[in-house]
């Protein structure tokens, strides 16, 4: 099987079959725009992603290997995010800093599965917290004035019990 | 139910008189089996004491639901959910609302199942003078043994009076239909008008603990913490991801968290905001919490809706208060207004406030595709004004009168389903179908259960209707006879898919044989109350027909009880339907 050479933001060149690779759509265009295909000991610059996270993605692009390609518009599906198989709920089992390089990196490579997979589990770590607990899970600090915060409970109470 | 140590029951306070209610009256409902003046598993059955019980069986004494299984869901009628973030995990599919004598403090409910027990999910209560819905108990369905059950679910522990109770339902694991045969209400009633105002207000919710009421199993507890969060670097992470990234996070999200996120800060307050979260509403699982504020905080967003599911929301709909009445009512007309340049789907199914202004609200939203309107009533005449582009229409238990139907078919000639089940005020079927033939040549799906003024020489113009892959004209029929009908659909909708011909007295071996030649795609067929057919017919359909999954011959008296077991054996990937154990169909 062909390979290909990605480097990391940190120097680390990593020996990847073209098929994995190419599960990122913007490997897959750069080696398509440039005529790399064939080419051996070719190496990809990928100056976004660090060691630490390309080995991540790689790890979970050569499990997906043999998915089939993700439908293109069934929305429906897209946006349950009950449906996370436990190999990637492990997978993901990761700190916030790591979960959102991944995203980034997923957003950066374009890998749809791996984005879409990343972003459920941030919504799952949303759905059924309150304001002051989603602020407390990702330390988000609270910019609104007295005032302001006041206004904008009163705006959303719909959806709390009276 | 936490809390329940510290739970004070306002019966130890005050001095209560115990009370043990049956039903008064039914307020509401979404299914029901028959017409309304048909008393056999009528929802009024549900009034006073039970019949039945302990009996089990197919009773017509007993409220039945009429859908059961998944059977319902793969008709191409079924609705799709219009936002599945907001999805019901519990699944009610169908509600019945009662009302009870007097207001008590709620300790326990006894619903009385008298035939396929387990479907029962949720109960509220409520009272009639108020706006909140306690939510009492909730439960996944349950797999239970063929016998009746007294159902005593523990109750969640409130010191709210309420007269008031709402079932809902999941029948879709059931093998068969479900039947209620009566529900007692057990609880404190106060003494005196002034412990009743004291409860009524809250007053006594100093001295007393409550558990508080809410509506989430916990479900996404359980998932919370699935990233751990590393505490030595406490830092907003989640602030680095840019704008479009943390809207396709909020993609995700139900309508409740998405305004919970808009209290968190500035700037996800600005991003929870954005319209594209708001293509798809759907309400119908926030039914409860549903009023004239609700609506007025997604009138603002809603300029791109697509689709728009408001079922179930009737927040006063046991209308004490005809201001509030009056204020939600204009919500809804403006909500409407503000989405009919873009919105292609509509839902309003059970939803009480559907009137003639609601409805000339609505045939203004001309690029609607999808109509549902199931069991609305408040309406007797469509519009003039017409929709042009629906594909699919649900007018089941309206009012809808012939000339009218006839007006919208003629101006849709894109319609691929039509759902007219129950409808009484159709009396003139045959020019029904007719005009399906000449200007619905798309029409996939047709259903009229119960509406019963077909005759044999219009069920044979369906034959021109070659995409056909539904037919539903159980209990249609009116005359006896169906003639050659039968060989002239088999000869013309060769796609058929789903035909139900319920207490289609007068078929015969030979009537139904075309369809069982013809016919190679039919998975679903039910003949319900045919008697004349043999026991040969129904081999032959379990033979010859390679994707037939469904088979329904209860109440078919020429076909032996021992072969339906023998036949089970043989085709065990055939659901076969028998439901004789009590001669009813006289009844009915």
């Amino acid at each position: 099987m062909p390979k290909i050479k990605l480097q990391s933001s940190d120097g680390e060149t990593f020996d990847v079959d073209v098929e994995i690779a190419k599960c990122s759509v913007t490997i897959k265009t750069m080696l398509e725009d440039l005529g790399m295909d064939d080419e051996e000991e070719e190496v990809v610059p990928l100056p976004n992603v660090n060691s630490a996270i390309l080995r991540k993605v790689l790890q979970w692009a050569t499990f997906h290997k043999d998915d089939p390609p993700p439908p293109e518009d069934d929305e429906n599906k897209e946006k349950r995010t009950d449906d996370i198989s436990s190999w990637d709920a492990d997978f993901l089992k990761v700190d916030q800093g790591t979960l959102f390089e991944l995203i980034l990196a997923a957003n950066y490579l374009d890998i749809k599965g791996l984005l879409d997979v990343t972003c459920k589990t941030v919504a799952n770590m949303i759905k059924g917290k309150a304001p002051e607990e989603i602020r407390k899970t990702f330390n988000i600090k609270n910019d609104f004035t007295a005032s302001e915060e006041d206004q904008v409970r009163k705006e959303n109470e719909w959806c709390e019990e009276k | 139910m936490d809390t329940s140590e510290r739970f004070f029951p306002v019966e130890d306070v005050f001095k209560m008189q115990y009370l043990e209610q049956y039903v008064q009256s039914v307020v509401h409902y979404s299914s029901r089996y028959n017409n309304q003046l048909n008393y056999c598993y009528s929802p009024t059955n549900l009034l006073g004491k039970y019949e039945k019980y302990p009996s089990y069986g197919d009773f017509p004494e007993a409220y039945f639901l009429r859908s059961y299984g998944k059977w319902w869901r793969y008709s191409g009628s079924a609705q799709k959910e219009y936002r599945p973030q907001d999805f019901d995990l519990l699944n009610a599919e169908d509600f019945v609302t009662l009302e009870f004598g007097s207001a008590v403090v709620p300790r326990e409910v006894f619903i009385y199942e008298v035939y396929n027990p387990g479907a029962v999910i949720r109960i509220w209560g409520r009272l009639s003078s108020d706006t909140k819905w306690h939510l009492l108990w909730e439960g996944f369905p349950q797999k239970c043994a063929a016998t009746s059950r007294k159902f005593t679910p523990p109750l969640r522990k409130i010191n709210s009076l309420i007269n008031i109770l709402r079932i809902e339902f999941n029948q879709s694991h059931l093998d068969y239909h479900t039947a209620i045969d009566g529900v007692l209400l057990c609880g404190y009633q106060p003494r005196t008008i002034i412990k009743f105002e004291l409860i009524r207000r809250g007053l006594t919710q100093n001295k007393l603990a409550t558990s508080s009421n809410s509506a989430t199993v916990g479900y996404w507890e359980t998932n919370r913490n699935c990233v751990t969060l590393n505490d030595k670097l406490a830092f907003d992470y989640i602030n680095l991801l840019p704008n479009e990234i943390i809207l396709k996070v909020f993609q995700c999200l139900d309508l409740k968290s998405l305004s919970r996120c808009a209290q968190v800060n500035r700037r996800w307050n600005k991003l929870a905001q954005d319209q594209t979260l708001y293509r798809n509403i759907s309400l119908k699982i926030y039914w409860y919490l549903v009023n004239e504020q609700t609506l007025d905080f997604f009138i603002n967003k809603i300029q791109n809706v697509k689709k728009l599911d408001l079922s179930w929301c009737n927040q006063y709909q046991i209308s004490f208060n005809k201001r509030l009445d009056y204020d939600y009512h204009c919500k809804i007309l403006s909500l409407l207004e503000e989405s009919s340049r873009t919105i292609t789907h509509l839902s309003m199914n059970d939803n009480y406030f559907v009137d003639s202004d609601v409805l000339n609200k609505i045939v203004c939203c001309k690029e609607l595709t999808e109509l549902r309107l199931h069991h609305t009533f408040n309406w007797i005449r469509w519009p003039k004004d017409q929709l042009t582009k629906l594909v699919t229409l649900d007018l089941s238990i309206t009012n809808i009168i012939d000339e009218d139907l006839i007006q919208i078919l003629m101006a849709n000639p894109n319609l691929e389903h039509l759902v007219l089940d129950l409808c009484e005020h159709l009396f003139m079927m045959n020019s029904v179908v007719e005009t399906v033939t000449l200007f619905n040549k798309k029409l996939k799906t047709w259903s009229s259960w119960k509406t019963d003024s077909l005759t044999s020489d219009a069920v044979r113009k369906f034959s021109l209707c070659s995409n056909l892959e539904e037919l539903d004209l159980g209990w249609c029929l009116l005359d006896s006879v169906p003639g050659d009908s039968l060989a002239e659909i088999a000869n013309g909708c060769k796609r058929l898919k789903r035909l139900i011909l319920s207490q289609w007295r007068g078929a015969t071996d030979q009537s139904l044989m075309p369809i069982i030649i013809s016919c190679k795609d039919l998975t679903q067929l039910d003949l319900i109350g045919i008697k004349n057919i043999s026991s040969e017919l129904c081999e032959k359909a379990l033979f010859r027909l390679p994707k037939l999954r469904l088979l329904d011959i209860s109440f078919c008296d020429g076909v032996r009880q021992e072969e339906v077991a023998i036949w089970r054996q043989q085709y065990p990937h055939i659901t076969i339907q028998r439901s004789c154990e009590h001669t009813v169909t006289d009844y009915m």
